[in-house]
């Protein structure tokens, strides 16, 4: 018994030298971000915000730099609310046809959603943009939303149609009997029935849409339509004056967020992926 | 008209999936065969943008391709390795302790891909302000420029523990389903700690093991975008893998038909490894 209590405690220690260089990266990022000047020792030797009035003033100029954050936050809403709006009517309808409705080519439909899971999109990028230059949709939001969107949306579905598999079928059957139209008996009975199922869809793919990087950096031309991650790298590649105290700022107002929401999901997610028949 | 019903809640789905993975991956094909630069419309040339990388006329593709293997392996050792350990000691800490450090690794994960390369620039940065500099810097230690240094370990590194968060959280659950009984037997029997783990524990998580393997197997053979993010793929192509070699070439020299004829590659390649495992990653349905 002894023994174990001091194999837990080794074993503890160990795992707090390998988890402090992880943990300290993120906390050096808050004292950087609080201190108002980038740091050079461990500890911040002042409190400061100044870094935060900064960053929603005016932004420091450079070339080549927006001129305030807010056009750039409201890009970035725009393009995760895009994916996700379009995220939970794509899966919400597609889960729904595949658990519940008999047509040609289901099977041949659910080899093709699993061989997607495991294929990694973004090796398609080249020929991606070469598709999105003749629909002439390069440069804009839309570029974006979609591309992300059909990244999501094969983990979506296969989890919403997991959630409809677990609806008896009486309830659908009762809905037929009281004459509700097919369109009707969707939105009004069964949807509302894979309510958890549709909040992890949806927050993943905010989170997906409100991360990219990629795309953005690929398809989107004009600085007026950046999203913060192209702008936090853009500041950080852009040779003039790297002030640590000011991207720390941006990092973690561009990440709050993403951290919020996987709190959020935490259960959603692990209900979802459950339900969602990851067997 | 009710037999066309499905079609309807399919329609934006087959959509997506014709303008997203089906047309791409045609057209890929096409491009590769074409001399595509920045105006995106190119003549067909054959095979010449594969003949270009198989007689090496391509002078750095050899370096990308020991790069590739390099980091594939690399960041796979990391990301199993480092996800079975933290498996392991979370779980055997158990309780509050275990989910205090769980929680601790999670983090890369919800970390935008921006800022998790931030980091990793910032702690590595030649300067004076780089994090670990400032460490050498206060126990006497002589800064160093790190990005030039070793390159392909930092983006090794950076891609290598924000895997970790996915396979610890899967092996930690694939831990918690091993029956008690089965750890105490061993123990009775004398088994060590060690033993336990490698001659019980291992076998026993063989399959959620394996999965994790391939799905990372895949995951770093194609994806790119920390590497771009934190070296850029240098200092002269030394932290360049293939699928960062593919970008470069189609959208920084604007090489789009020898870009597609290198990605195409990396898909034969991904498509191969997906059928072969085909079985481990559920790809084949249980009917």
């Amino acid at each position: 018994m002894v023994v174990a209590k001091w194999n837990k405690i080794v074993l503890g220690i160990i795992l707090l030298m390998l988890t402090l260089p992880l943990l300290f990266l993120y906390v050096w990022l808050i004292f950087n971000s609080i201190s108002g000047k980038p740091l050079y020792s461990l500890f911040p030797d002042q409190i400061s915000l100044q870094s935060w009035i900064k960053l929603f003033g005016k932004l420091p100029e450079a070339s080549g730099m927006p001129a305030s954050v807010f056009p750039i936050l409201g890009n970035t809403v725009l393009v995760a609310g895009g994916v996700m709006i379009l995220n939970l009517l794509i899966c919400g309808l597609a889960g729904y046809a595949i658990s519940r409705l008999h047509f040609k080519g289901k099977e041949m439909l659910l080899s093709s959603l699993l061989v997607m899971k495991a294929f990694p999109l973004l090796i398609l990028l080249i020929a991606t943009y070469f598709v999105l230059f003749y629909m002439r949709l390069l440069n804009t939001f839309f570029s974006v939303i979609l591309a992300r969107t059909a990244m999501e949306l094969v983990m979506g579905t296969w989890i919403i149609k997991g959630f409809f598999d677990n609806v008896p079928k009486e309830i659908e059957e009762s809905g037929i009997i009281d004459g509700a139209s097919w369109l009707t008996l969707w939105r009004k009975i069964m949807i509302p029935l894979v309510r958890p199922g549709l909040f992890a869809v949806a927050i993943m793919a905010f989170i997906g849409g409100w991360s990219d990087f990629i795309f953005v950096y690929t398809f989107i031309f004009d600085q007026s339509k950046w999203t913060l991650s192209v702008f936090l790298y853009s500041l950080i590649a852009s040779q003039e004056s790297v002030d640590y105290s000011f991207l720390a700022t941006v990092s973690i107002f561009y990440m709050l967020p993403t951290l919020m929401l996987y709190g959020l999901a935490q259960k959603g997610l692990t209900r979802g992926v459950l339900g969602g028949g990851i067997k | 008209m009710k037999k066309l019903i499905p079609y309807f809640f399919l329609l934006p789905l087959l959509l997506l999936i014709l303008l997203f993975y089906i047309i791409p991956a045609v057209s890929t094909i096409y491009i590769s065969t074409t001399d595509m630069g920045r105006s995106l419309r190119g003549d067909l040339v054959g095979v010449k943008n594969f003949a270009r990388m198989f007689s090496m006329e391509d002078p750095v593709i050899g370096r990308v391709l020991i790069n590739t293997v390099v980091y594939l392996f690399g960041a796979l050792a990391i990301t199993i390795g480092g996800g079975l350990v933290l498996a392991n000691a979370t779980f055997s800490l158990g309780g509050k302790t275990g989910g205090f450090f769980r929680l601790i690794w999670f983090l890369p994960r919800a970390t935008p891909p921006v800022v998790w390369a931030f980091l990793w620039i910032w702690a590595f940065d030649p300067t004076k302000f780089g994090l670990l500099n400032m460490i050498f810097r206060n126990v006497g230690l002589a800064e160093r420029s790190w990005m030039s240094l070793y390159p392909m370990l930092i983006v090794i590194l950076a891609n290598g523990i924000l895997g970790i968060p996915y396979t610890m959280t899967i092996l930690s659950a694939a831990l918690g389903n091993i029956p008690t009984e089965v750890v105490e037997a061993a123990k009775i029997d004398g088994a060590s700690g060690w033993q336990t783990i490698l001659k019980i524990k291992i076998p026993l998580i063989w399959w959620p093991l394996s999965f994790l393997t391939i799905w990372h197997t895949l995951a770093y053979l194609t994806t790119f975008q920390y590497i771009l993010m934190i070296t850029g793929g240098g200092p002269f192509y030394a932290s360049t893998p293939l699928a960062l070699y593919t970008y470069q070439k189609a959208f920084q020299n604007m090489e789009l038909g020898y870009g597609s004829a290198l990605a195409l590659v990396l898909i034969l390649l991904s498509v191969i490894i997906i059928f072969a495992f085909r079985k481990l990653l559920g790809v084949q349905r249980e009917t």
